[in-house]
């Protein structure tokens, strides 16, 4: 019984390895719903911001030396008004487009950011230092504090974000917009703020995963934009709408993949064991679960 | 209206894609502060067939008939001498690339600046392959037919099984390779400093081995291998498996896999803490062994004998990163270490600081400093003795070199191509991380000779 006791231990241990990158995944996700559920835009260009939000990190704070906590708010304000320029520049002139049109247009948006960041800075990998070098151990468990860090922010930002949207007049004019546009702009709702608005949160949820994640990974054009393949698996679970279920299909990813590099050790595995469990839990929605997840669906959209 | 509106997006989307994947030659501006004076090849292989497509036949068929594109740089006759170089300046491997590009550059243009060779200049074209072998076919094609270079010169190439192949088949010399991978060391037009990673094996782990043993009075038994997955680092893994651990008396417990996508570290070396293993063994490149650092530190975890490292990891960013946390670890380097403090590195650091002020050092950019020396001084061999300068004479000059030392960063290298056969450089130091520097513990020592080489004193077939 001990060495079943181990290998219990040893697979949670694993699983809470799994939980920060998983929270990364989930920001990223997040990034994709708000935006989609106030535009109905599906926005591929979230990597390559939140990329893009994390350079102007990396700029202030290791080539600058600005103190961590002044690069951090200026690089979220940055972020902030990258989602505004973005939308500035490639959404609002295709406003009168439908959906589908201003979705390829993100496309065009990766690939201009990363023309942005290879000129800038390079296509070099580079390295931030991590915000916090401590580790913090609970019983059997030790985990880094900047993995810790990583899943406080995720749920804070989370939990905040869900709370101004059911309760703050601009968040619930978000969630009016996409339910019914009309009736929204009788009510006073401007559907260009609200698109603005969208787009600049969204930008902030992809820098903070940047900013978090990035230390313990590197820095380069593309990393980001790869984790937005793995972040467009948890939003779909969501159906693009519900931030829990997106989060919930994050986390679910970033564990599979972790407990799967622990037990299996070809390279190439854990990416595609994640998708598998999205896949399955899509599958099941088609049949006997389907009921219980579109109607937590329904119950937990914005 | 709508369709139309759609249409002009769509056509403005597929515009701005292609404008963003550069133009057909990349600018330098993609590495600003690296290449100033040089072009940058690099780009898109959409636009230009890969070179694998191009039989020989053909290839032969229209020389014959026109006189082939790339027989255009078979003899120099004017003031400048036209090489390529193969490197990933962008990409997974940048932080191995980029140095090494550096090297080679900065040596390159301290000759340039001082007269030139015999009053010619080198114009080195570097060309970013992105280590993607079709990328690099694409490059060297270009390099070839485009700009017409008479030989390629050092290049880091490690990932391209092809191009090696290529360029031997349209008769260009290759000078300062440095490909790893085994088709490279038996063409008769490859000339490379660089050591194979079967000697550069059988020198590290032995001696590891028996210092780890010495030291602790245990010896490590239990090796846990984190293997970038790519054919040159997995060639360590079955070096180790075939020759070193049965002989050793080790094992390689785990082979855990990874790539540039690769994210859970923490659960890497969780997994080998569960294994109980002596030792980590790094098999990959600086970034993926930054990652795995960063994150065994973060849980603190450290293996029994500290980590093992390898040429691929021998950069000081790698150190800068990890910090004292990686020091003990041990890798291996076919070159002098940068961090002696002996005249012919003082003088690379020199021309390398005058060119590139914030160098990163290590075993890379010393052997492309060292490729590009080798390569001027076959040039001068040639144009000294008074023979025309060709890519015959060039490969002929090479094969005058059976104990070259690289001014003082190499020691008895047989540059007489095929490498496999003449020995090539079996020599290896062994280096220890040791507060941000790779310090020299020991060697030169010769792999031929080492415990667990299978054929004594000489090359293997």
């Amino acid at each position: 019984m001990p060495g079943e006791a181990v290998r219990v231990t040893l697979f949670l241990q694993y699983a809470a390895n799994g939980i920060a990158n998983g929270f990364v995944i989930g920001l990223l996700a997040l990034s994709v719903v708000v935006i989609f559920r106030s535009t109905r835009v599906l926005s591929f260009a979230q990597g390559s911001i939140a990329s893009l939000s994390t350079y102007a990190f990396f700029q202030m704070f290791t080539r600058w030396q600005w103190p961590v906590a002044l690069a951090f708010v200026f690089a979220i304000a940055a972020a902030a008004l990258i989602g505004i320029g973005a939308w500035a520049l490639a959404m609002l002139p295709l406003r009168r487009t439908d959906p589908l049109t201003r979705t390829v247009a993100t496309l065009a948006l990766v690939l201009v950011l990363q023309m942005i960041m290879r000129t800038r800075w390079g296509g070099n990998e580079e390295f931030i230092k991590p915000l916090l070098d401590s580790r913090i151990t609970i019983g059997s468990f030790v985990i880094g504090a900047q993995q810790v860090l990583i899943a406080v922010v995720a749920i804070l930002a989370t939990s905040g974000l869900t709370f101004w949207f059911r309760r703050s007049f601009a968040g619930l004019a978000l969630s009016a917009m996409a339910d019914d546009p009309s009736t929204a702009r009788l009510l006073g709702v401007n559907p260009a703020r609200v698109a603005a608005t969208a787009w600049s949160i969204g930008a902030v949820l992809g820098a903070l995963a940047g900013i978090l994640i990035t230390p313990l990974l590197v820095l380069n054009p593309f990393q980001m934009t790869l984790l937005m393949v793995t972040a467009f698996g948890a939003a779909l679970l969501g159906g693009f709408d519900s931030v829990p279920l997106a989060l919930g299909g994050a986390l679910l990813i970033g564990i599979v993949q972790s407990v799967t590099t622990g037990y299996i050790t070809t390279s190439g595995f854990s990416e595609a064991f994640g998708f598998i469990a999205v896949f399955a839990v899509l599958l099941l929605r088609r049949g006997h679960a389907t009921s219980l997840l579109d109607s937590l669906a329904r119950e937990t959209a914005l | 209206m709508t369709k139309r509106v759609r249409f002009f997006a769509i056509s403005a989307a597929l515009m701005l894609s292609a404008a963003a994947c550069g133009p057909r030659f990349q600018s330098p501006q993609a590495q600003p502060d690296t290449f100033e004076t040089v072009s940058v090849l690099g780009g898109t292989p959409s636009t230009v067939p890969s070179a694998s497509t191009t039989s020989t036949t053909k290839t032969q068929l229209v020389r014959r008939l026109i006189g082939s594109r790339s027989d255009r740089g078979f003899k120099v006759t004017g003031g400048t001498i036209t090489i390529g170089g193969l490197f990933p300046l962008s990409g997974g491997l940048s932080s191995i690339g980029t140095p090494a590009a550096q090297g080679a550059q900065a040596w390159f243009r301290y000759v340039n600046d001082h007269g030139g060779i015999e009053g010619k200049k080198i114009k080195f074209i570097p060309c970013d392959d992105r280590a993607d072998d079709t990328q690099s076919t694409v490059c060297a094609k270009r390099l070839v037919e485009e700009e017409g270079i008479f030989a390629m010169g050092p290049s880091f190439t490690p990932f391209s099984e092809t191009v090696v192949s290529q360029l031997d088949s349209e008769g260009v010399p290759w000078i300062g390779w440095d490909g790893i991978n085994k088709p490279g060391f038996s063409k008769s037009t490859v000339v490379t400093v660089g050591a194979a990673i079967e000697p550069m094996a059988h020198a590290l782990v032995p001696y590891w081995y028996r210092q780890i043993e010495k030291e602790t009075g245990i010896a490590p038994k239990k090796i846990g291998a984190v293997t970038l997955d790519v054919g040159p680092a997995g060639t360590y893994i079955t070096v180790a498996k075939k020759y070193l651990c049965p002989k050793l008396g080790c094992t390689i417990v785990k082979d855990q896999r990874v790539n540039y996508q690769t994210t859970e570290y923490g659960t890497i070396c969780r997994s080998m803490q569960n294994e109980k293993v002596d030792t980590v063994w790094i098999v990959t490149d600086p970034a993926s062994a930054i990652k795995l650092f960063t994150f065994c530190r973060e849980i603190g975890y450290k293996p029994r004998v500290g980590f093992l490292g390898q040429h691929g990891i021998v950069l000081d960013l790698t150190l800068k990163q990890s910090g004292p946390f990686a020091n003990g670890t041990m890798a291996n380097s076919a070159v002098v270490p940068d961090t002696e403090k002996i005249p012919p590195v003082n003088e690379m650091k020199s021309i390398m600081r005058t060119y590139y002020p914030d160098v990163s050092f290590g075993y890379w950019n010393t052997l492309a400093f060292a490729s590009a020396r080798m390569f001027t001084d076959l040039v001068g061999d040639v144009l000294r003795s008074g023979k025309e300068l060709n890519r015959q004479t060039l490969l002929e000059a090479a094969a005058g070199h059976v104990s070259y030392d690289c001014h003082g960063l190499c020691k008895d290298v047989n540059l007489t191509p095929p490498m496999s056969q003449s020995g090539g450089n079996h020599w290896v130091w062994i280096v220890k991380a040791q507060n941000g520097h790779w310090v020299k513990v020991a060697g030169p020592l010769d792999a031929y000779q080492s415990e667990t080489w299978p054929c004594p004193g000489r090359p293997c077939a």
